[in-house]
């Protein structure tokens, strides 16, 4: 039984499942939200529900988007026969951001995690070969370069390799702005491994 | 009314069986460290690229960690690789297979309990997945066959799992943990049962008079096979848990040829 109102404390306890939001940050929203005119709360609330309501996954990359297919598949500009593999949504984001990257994505949607139980069936992988057979002629890999994103793309490749493509993965080292003497031997073991002709 | 202990800080080596994401840009760290036991630590801002911890706590790296103690999760101080372990990661199928055992060693302790047995084998087993490819099946097998003894569960192999007298047929019981006669067999005191090859039989013994590390002379490739069956059946009947990297392991790995789930006869009758 809480201490407040049950209009209240049900706002507090849906607050508290958000990321980063403890008690006290959501019974402060709260009251917050409570003293708002009615007409912003109502915005807010409308602008949540048509995330769910409007928000789906790209029937071709499975990024987020708000039709069938998303922006960047839209895009006549894009080529189609470049595909960059990503983990989440928000990796395309990342990517994007660079500017240097002029082909399409596609979102698997996590990552191998024997561990937790995922493998290749949690994952977008099918529809990825699907896709690849249909006049792609280069995936980049662009799993995080943590265990999880190496095994799939140690995967990706064994299952990409027979489809006679250019395979390759991003490659990782060390940070911009980073010092050599602070990194780890196997970060610095894969810059060594991936460094570049001068 | 309860004083609450004094928090503190200590180190020790531990090696990352999982991690999981936690928030914008850290990660809970599921570790054994040799004399605390199991731990859950927040290791703070690790997914940065800049983080002083990126490539410390990977799973299966053995780092000299420092941890202040908290209430149920731990905070990860300081991380310096001891064995990075990092070959493990670069083959899919080695990576599968660590996986497993750091999932066998998971399920296998309590949080917060010292089983530096456990931590041991679990080095072990990484260090011969590591120097051993060729021999990585055996080595799994005989980690799990090792670990299961370690819980207290040692299979008995060398005489009836029932009755205790001599054998004279290759029937394994997974409820018993043992192989077992076959009048104790007839009279369906023995549950689920799996019929094994001799060669099979003979490995068992063989584990059982070993330890981790030593490899028998002839080649059982066949075997290993039915043994490996025989183990994860075992696992999962004593430690009540369905093992996600194996079952992963499996989907991912070529065929396995028929399914030996036919070879388990009928159930008990108590
Ligand atoms: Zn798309
Ligand atoms: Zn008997």
């Amino acid at each position: 039984m809480g201490v407040y109102a049950e209009p209240l404390e049900r706002v507090i306890e849906e607050l508290s499942k958000l990321p980063g939001i403890g008690p006290k940050s959501a019974q402060r929203i709260a009251f917050f939200l409570m003293n708002r005119p009615e007409e912003d709360v109502a915005a807010l609330a409308r602008a949540i529900f048509e995330l769910k309501a409007k928000i789906r996954f790209c029937s071709e990359c499975y990024n987020i988007s708000d039709g069938e297919k998303c922006s960047i598949c839209m895009d006549e500009k894009r080529d189609p026969s470049l595909i960059c593999v990503v983990e989440e949504p928000r990796d395309v984001v990342a990517i994007e951001r660079t500017g240097n990257f002029r082909g399409r994505y596609h979102v698997l949607g996590g990552a191998l995690s024997p561990i937790d139980g995922i493998g290749p069936e949690e994952l977008r992988v099918s529809e990825l070969v699907e896709r690849v057979s249909t006049g792609v002629t280069e995936v980049i890999i662009a799993t995080n370069p943590n265990s999880e994103g190496d095994a799939t793309a140690l995967y990706l490749a064994k299952v990409l390799k027979p489809l006679g493509i250019s395979i390759s993965r991003i490659a990782s080292g060390l940070p911009v702005g980073g010092d050599i003497e602070y990194a780890d031997e196997v970060t610095l073991g894969r810059a060594l491994g991936g460094r570049v002709t001068l | 009314m309860s004083f609450s202990r004094q928090p503190k800080t200590f180190c020790d080596s531990g090696i990352v069986l999982r991690t999981h994401k936690l928030g914008e840009t850290d990660r809970i760290v599921r570790l054994i460290t040799r004399e605390h036991g199991k731990r859950s630590a927040v290791a703070k801002g690790i997914r940065k690229t800049t983080s002083s911890f990126s490539g410390k706590l990977e799973p299966f790296t053995c780092s000299r960690v420092l941890l202040y103690e908290g209430r149920t999760l731990d905070i990860l101080r300081q991380a310096e690789i001891e064995v990075s372990f990092h070959q493990l990661r670069e083959d899919l199928n080695q990576y599968l297979r660590a996986s497993v055992t750091a999932e066998i060693i998971e399920k296998m302790t309590v949080e917060r309990e010292p089983r530096p047995e456990l931590f041991d084998l679990l080095i072990k087993g990484l260090e011969l997945l590591r120097d051993k490819q060729e021999l990585a099946d055996f080595t799994l097998a005989f980690f799990e066959f090792r670990a299961i003894a370690a819980c207290g569960y040692a299979l008995r192999v060398s005489e009836c799992a029932n009755c205790s007298s001599k054998l004279d047929e290759g029937y394994f019981s997974i409820e018993l943990g043992g192989l077992v006669c076959s009048r104790c067999r007839q009279r369906g005191k023995a549950g689920r049962l799996l019929k094994i090859k001799d060669r099979t039989i003979f490995l068992l013994q063989w584990m059982a008079g070993n330890e981790l590390g030593a490899y028998p002379e002839a080649a059982f490739e066949n075997e290993i096979r039915e043994l490996d069956f025989l183990l994860e059946k075992v696992l999962e009947h004593w430690l009540e848990r369905e093992f996600k990297s194996l079952r992963v392991m499996h989907a991912l790995k070529d065929q396995r040829g028929e399914s030996q789930e036919e070879i388990l006869a009928g159930d008990s009758i108590y």
